[in-house]
């Protein structure tokens, strides 16, 4: 599990029943390395502020990973964490590596709005 | 433009940044903290903080989460993910701060507390290929590299750090350093005294090109990976035009302590403290020399 104060996805199961019950889901794949932090940080700041969106967590290196890290949209990235957009069960964007807060904010307020 | 005010504004939400405002609100002024990303600052990204006293370990994230809790219940307004783009001095004892979303803010002192920042190529496709080849972190991605060509260009501790891990991983690795004059050795490998002038690739990184730094030679390298350890230099970008000339006064001032009488106080690691322990104490000082400033300007 992720040191982080974000909820956690930690069986697949799970991350199916949420990604295609909910409108908006946020879903960060990685670890507790320097380039993931500054992302689920940034998450956690962006929670209040969009109230409609799910913001959670996933651990790299559990088999339910496999959710994540078996999406085509991802299959070419090469840097953690691994974010993936969803907007009614449908993946959105996706993202490979650190992004800033004002990044995810542009991709919530341009796929989500 | 909204303009609205504060006794104090804070620039950077870093260790420094958030130990001066819960002080500086603990004392009973009004403060507002400005962060151009997240709260934490650099040390947000420690696995674990080891040599705090009285603290045996900590993670940097929890640290970071607990600093900006206690400002914040002291009172600090702390508003992240807008970058302070200009600061002004409009008068005695008045700036103004201009935000990176087109919003001013003003008050009667400021601190900056700016910290370092990352350097980067300067190349503008790096971003494109962030995630897709590019990265900042050996120990972080570098298995996705596994028997796959890379590139180490930069500097430091970093880099050399870099060097030893991916060399168990990457076949072959190249090593570029930016800095020297220019020489590559007999196995083609070292590039000294060479920069990374363009990055190819289609979606992924699949090449990079090198010139050499007196610009007579050129060289394509096929990588699929590239670690880029620039290191880091002050941000310190908007302390600088106040180290000319006074726009007030018309003087030039002669230290951070000029500074500090006209109500611009500068902490941190922008101010020479280097461990976070440092920091924290440097960030607690300014806010002892802020309520001494705002009580003075106060009795007038
Ligand atoms: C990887 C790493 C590990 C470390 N580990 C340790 C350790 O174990 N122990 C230890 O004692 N020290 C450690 N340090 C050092 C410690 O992190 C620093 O001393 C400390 O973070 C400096 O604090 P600061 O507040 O001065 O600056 P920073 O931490 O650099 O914070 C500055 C903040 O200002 C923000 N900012 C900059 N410009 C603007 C602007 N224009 N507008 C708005 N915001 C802006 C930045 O986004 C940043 O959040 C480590 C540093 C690194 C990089």
């Amino acid at each position: 599990m992720l040191g982080t104060n974000l909820e956690h996805l930690e069986q697949k199961e799970d991350a199916e029943t949420l990604v295609n019950g909910s409108e908006n889901v946020m879903i960060s794949c990685g670890r507790m390395g320097p380039m993931c932090i500054p992302v689920y940080a940034a998450m956690e700041d962006l929670e209040k502020e969009y109230p409609h969106i799910k913001l959670v967590d996933m651990d790299f290196d559990i088999p339910a990973a496999s959710f994540i890290k078996s999406l085509p949209e991802c299959s070419s990235f090469m840097g953690l964490p691994f974010t993936v957009y969803f907007k009614n069960g449908k993946v959105v964007e996706a993202t490979s590596s650190i992004q800033s807060k004002e990044q995810i904010k542009e991709i919530l307020d341009h796929k989500f709005n | 433009m909204d303009a609205s005010t504060t006794e104090c504004i804070i620039i950077g939400a870093g260790p420094a940044g958030l130990s001066a405002a819960m002080q500086i609100a603990a004392r009973g002024h009004s403060c507002t903290v400005i962060e151009g990303n997240v709260s934490g600052g650099h040390i947000v990204v420690t696995a674990a903080i080891m040599d705090y006293p009285g603290i045996e370990t900590i993670s940097g994230y929890a640290f970071s989460a607990i600093l900006l809790k206690q400002a914040q219940s002291n009172g600090v307004a702390v508003k992240t993910g807008h970058k302070a783009i200009s600061l002004i001095r409009t008068g005695q004892n008045r700036y103004t701060v201009n935000l990176d979303d087109g919003t001013a803010l003003s008050s009667q002192c400021v601190v900056l507390a700016t910290g370092l920042r990352s350097v980067n190529t300067g190349l503008p496709e790096e971003s494109d290929f962030s995630g897709r080849g590019v990265s900042y972190c050996a120990e972080c991605d570098g298995f996705f590299f596994k028997n796959k060509p890379v590139a180490i260009y930069g500097k430091g501790d970093g880099f050399a750090e870099a060097v030893e891990s991916l060399s168990l991983i990457g076949k072959p690795t190249y090593h570029v350093y930016p800095s020297g004059s220019p020489s590559a050795d007999a196995t083609g490998s070292t590039f000294e005294g060479w920069r990374i002038a363009a990055l190819e690739g289609d979606g992924n990184l699949s090449a990079i090109h090198l010139e050499s730094n007196d610009r007579k030679q050129k060289r394509k390298i096929e990588v699929e990976g590239l670690f880029v350890y620039m290191g880091k230099e002050p941000a310190d970008e908007l302390l600088k035009p106040f180290l000319t000339t006074d726009a007030v006064t018309n003087m030039r001032p002669l230290s951070y302590h000029d500074l500090a009488r006209t109500g611009l106080f500068v902490s941190g690691h922008l101010a020479e403290a280097e461990t976070l322990i440092e920091v924290c104490a440097s960030g607690v000082s300014t806010a002892g020399q802020v309520s001494k400033y705002l009580q003075k300007i106060e009795k007038g």
